[in-house]
């Protein structure tokens, strides 16, 4: 059906070499025509159930449909599947691109940071962790590009940063920086070491931004034995007693600050917090970051649950309706009112649905939600409904 | 394992041992769990490795010079004076 697409020259056309996503330079690679997408299962399933049916779940049904009745597809349906095509190869090599930062020295490097990556691939191998995060990178990329983006982003900047230092080394560099302060554990948890990790970083980002460099600049150590560094000090400071207040009053703030950093908690929440966009007060509220929320969510997908809000739609239906239009409480399963039903059910599962799609679980709470829906579609939570 | 069970044990470690304990169960049986169960899992463990990881450490490259500036010139200054 699709050889007259199968043509070399068209594959062979050139693709943009910059991901319009994440902006990565990309190597060229051929395309994939429909006919090979189509007969290959997995590429089957991914471009028409997930790519064609995330921009148009109407009229990828209405294709898949054709398809599986071996009917010829109309043009409308014929120039919009290819279109998807070109999209989904661009969207393949963009999630392909990501595997130049997860080699297997790559997987090491990580699982030096993070013990639970080096557990996971210690069972399974680099090749099949690998496999495993292009799948849920193709999913990314499909539902949320700018997290994706983000993602990419951050595995540049991890492996250029993690190529050049280990982080062991760095953490020794902290502590002995810390130790020349000559203050003391609690000189630093005072100054800054407590407190969220979102105020951690907040707190140093505002000192070295804009508190210190006007600090710094009147004391420009490189020039310390340079009459002229001495004499611009002297401008700023009056006596050595109130610069050496000072100067301690900057250690403790930082050094308090450092500290926390080297705590595996606050590492860990203030990566989570960058996770999230970089403010807590940005955080959607679909992310499930805790047990009350997991707990939340499950309460609001039990069948209970979920039957309670479909009679609530059901009012809601009927008090958006003129009194004549409206269907009698007791008569929604009559054949007579079956399209209102079906419309209610509809919307109902619809919005259900989407707000599905859009939670999300940060770390293991990501596996745990995948496990409580599990595959459940629209039509799974349509079905339900009494 | 039924998918009940699994998802149910999953929950009894998610509720006695924290996200630790939830952790510690999806690595023990990692291998056990559908594919995509697996990928969200790993996936979730390598943005929380990843994500931020630039920033703490350029939080701690500028923690490291800061702190070394001033105190070279702390002592220095107990030393000499700033006049």
């Amino acid at each position: 059906m699709f050889a007259r697409r199968d043509n070399k020259a068209d594959r062979d056309k050139k693709i943009a070499t910059v991901s319009p996503v994440s902006g990565e330079q990309m190597e060229r690679l051929p395309e994939m025509s429909l006919s090979e997408i189509l007969h290959d299962p997995k590429e089957h399933v991914q471009f028409l159930n997930k790519y064609c049916y995330g921009k148009d779940p109407d009229l990828t049904k209405d294709i898949i449909d054709s398809l599986e009745q071996n009917n010829v597809l109309n043009g409308t349906q014929d120039a919009w599947l290819e279109k998807m095509r070109g999209e989904y190869n661009m969207r393949k090599l963009e999630v392909e691109n990501i595997r130049q930062y997860l080699t297997p020295e790559d997987f090491k490097r990580i699982a030096a940071i993070d013990p639970r990556i080096g557990e996971v691939v210690g069972k399974i191998g680099p090749e099949k962790a690998e496999e495993l995060i292009e799948g849920e990178f193709f999913d990314l990329l499909i539902s949320d590009p700018k997290a994706f983006a983000n993602m990419v982003r951050q595995l540049r900047a991890e492996k250029d940063l993690r190529e050049r230092k280990d982080v062991k080394r760095l953490e020794k560099l902290v502590e002995g920086s810390l130790a020349k302060t000559g203050l003391t554990e609690d000189e630093f948890m005072d100054a800054g070491a407590a407190g969220s990790p979102a105020d951690i970083e907040k707190r140093f980002r505002e000192l070295t931004h804009e508190k210190m460099p006007a600090f710094l600049q009147a004391i420009n150590f490189r020039n310390w034995l340079n009459k002229r560094a001495a004499n611009e000090l002297l401008l700023h400071y009056q006596d050595q007693e109130t610069f050496l207040k000072e100067s301690d009053k900057h250690l403790k703030s930082i050094g308090g600050i450092l500290r926390g950093t080297l705590n595996a908690d606050v590492k860990k929440a203030v990566q989570r917090y960058m996770l999230e966009g970089g403010s807590i007060e940005k955080k959607p509220e679909e992310n499930v970051t805790t047990i009350e929320q997991y707990r939340l969510v499950k309460h609001e997908n039990d069948s209970a649950t979920i039957q309670a809000g479909f009679e609530a739609a059901k009012k809601a239906y009927n008090a958006a309706q003129k009194p004549g239009a409206r269907v009698p409480e007791a008569d929604w399963d009559k054949p007579a009112y079956s399209a209102k039903l079906d419309e209610v059910k509809d919307a109902y599962s619809e919005k259900l649905y989407r707000k599905q799609l859009k939670t999300k679980g940060a770390g293991a709470f990501g596996a745990l939600l995948a496990y409580l829906f599990g595959s459940r579609t629209k039509d799974d939570i349509k079905n339900s409904l009494k | 394992m039924t998918h009940d069970t699994q998802l149910a044990a999953m929950e009894d470690a998610l509720e006695n041992g924290g996200e630790a304990g939830l952790e510690r169960y999806i690595i023990d049986h990692f291998e056990e769990l559908p594919k995509d169960v697996q990928g969200k899992a790993l996936v979730g463990f390598l943005r929380e490795a990843v994500e931020g990881s630039a920033e703490i450490e350029q939080i701690q490259n500028d923690g490291i010079a800061a702190i070394d500036t001033i105190t070279a010139m702390k002592e220095q200054v107990a030393k000499n004076g700033l006049g």
